[in-house]
């Protein structure tokens, strides 16, 4: 039952991700739901679930993309335990905090990924400040009802 | 360190080292089929998510032309109803014609169905000589049978069954230059021959002399025809040629109603087989 409730989750966040990409964006810009629920599982469920559905919804994020296929994957991954391992010492009650938390990591994320770029494929992956800005400010706002979800998907 | 950090810990080790290899190696052969295999597992959400998609956004128009049908099912149907009474009197007056052809020994084209067909294969070389249809001796279908089509409401002659297969027919038309079919000018009554020219204008032969023909005026199929009933459009005349003084007629160009590069369906006049009564 958790298996299938887990899986579903891991599901309902893959459409969720490529339904707004694909069909609702705004300038062409789209959140990236699957960093901000990856975020919202660890703070929640602890680093082991964290890093388990970032490791393969960034897996869906590279088999999506051309550049650094693994990239994502690592992020994630890295996102999932960290934000697991401190959750103890964050306060994600408030839809605010929610929020900073999912911006400050959406830019180390983007930063991450521009770096992984630099590291194995020779160059600076930047997409320009509207990707830099407008899609951490857009994962900032939708963070407080990802967060909501999370917690009700995940029955705490 | 508890327990869940240290499974968290391993996690990461797995996890961070097969992104890492991902990342370092990504042009070795077990890489390539790790990221095909990946492809292979989530490459169906978009594919099918997007055609689901597309078929939700279908949903209303498909809706409205379902009602739309609905509405236009009905209508036929109080129109059906409605002529049933000038069903009765036709097949009262088929019956009379009949009788009366009967009595007095004349040959009828008169059909004994309709069966529509649709355009399968046209002549490749060349359009207005013949087409496929997809019906055949199973259907019902043989040789000599007058093919028809619709043209702005009005069914008119495109030409005859040549061939019949299993399922399928060669419909040789009218304008191939084989085709043939005796025809009148309702509007002066007089008589001659229709005969396909390989393209879309037909030539009418054997109109006497002094028949006075005008540009636009109809051509029919004659009720001498052995082959088409009676009556059946066939073209207009769209050109009158110069009367030669050596011969004893006069020959007009028609331009055919039905152009046989437009059309999907054709309606096959069944005759009546030998022995039927």
């Amino acid at each position: 039952m958790r298996a299938a409730k887990a899986l579903g989750l891991f599901a309902a966040g893959l459409a969720a991700e490529w339904l707004w990409s694909s069909y609702w964006t705004v300038f062409g810009l789209a959140p990236c739901l699957l960093l901000v629920m990856t975020v919202a599982i660890a703070s929640y469920a602890g680093p082991v679930s964290g890093q388990c559905y970032g490791f393969f919804w960034g897996l869906f994020l590279d088999v999506v993309g051309v550049h650094t296929f693994g990239a994502s994957a690592l992020a994630l991954t890295l996102v999932g335990y960290c934000v697991g391992v401190i959750r103890r010492q964050m306060d994600v009650s408030s839809p605010a905090s929610q929020a900073m938390v999912v911006g400050f990591v959406s830019v180390a994320y983007a930063v991450f990924l521009a770096l992984a770029g630099l590291v194995f494929e020779r160059r600076f992956l930047w997409g320009g400040w509207a990707l830099f800005v407008g899609v951490p400010l857009y994962n900032f706002l939708v963070a407080p009802p990802i967060f909501f979800l999370a917690r009700k998907a995940l029955g705490q | 360190m508890n327990r869940d950090r240290r499974v968290a810990n391993y996690y990461l080790l797995v996890f961070g080292f097969v992104s890492i290899v991902l990342l370092s190696l990504p042009l070795t052969s077990r890489v390539r089929a790790f990221r095909a295999f990946a492809s292979y597992l989530y490459d169906p959400l978009p594919y099918y998510g997007g055609r689901g998609l597309l078929k939700m956004r279908e949903l209303p128009s498909d809706v409205a032309r379902l009602i739309d049908a609905d509405a236009r099912s009905r209508q036929m149907e109080a129109e059906l109803k409605e002529t049933a009474l000038l069903r009765t009197e036709v097949e009262a007056l088929r019956r009379e014609s009949e009788r009366l052809s009967h009595a007095l020994s004349l040959s009828t084209a008169a059909p004994e169905g309709l069966l529509w067909a649709h355009v399968v294969e046209r002549d490749p070389q060349n359009w207005q000589r013949s087409l496929i249809v997809d019906a055949g001796e199973q259907e019902g279908v043989a040789v000599n049978e007058p093919v028809l089509a619709p043209h702005a409401g009005r069914l008119g002659v495109v030409g005859r069954i040549t061939e019949v297969g299993r399922h399928t027919a060669k419909v040789l038309l009218l304008s191939d230059e084989l085709s043939a079919v005796a025809a009148y000018l309702p509007a002066s009554q007089w008589e001659g021959l229709v005969q396909g020219q390989g393209s879309s204008r037909l030539k009418m032969n054997y109109l006497p002399v002094e028949a006075k023909v005008r540009i636009g005026d109809e051509v029919a199929t004659s009720p001498t025809s052995a082959t088409f009933p009676p009556d059946l459009p066939i073209g207009t005349v769209s050109r009158a040629f110069e009367r030669d003084p050596f011969l004893a007629f006069q020959t007009v160009e028609v331009a055919a109603l039905v152009h046989p590069g437009a059309l999907k369906e054709v309606l096959i006049l069944r005759r009546k087989s030998e022995g039927t009564p």
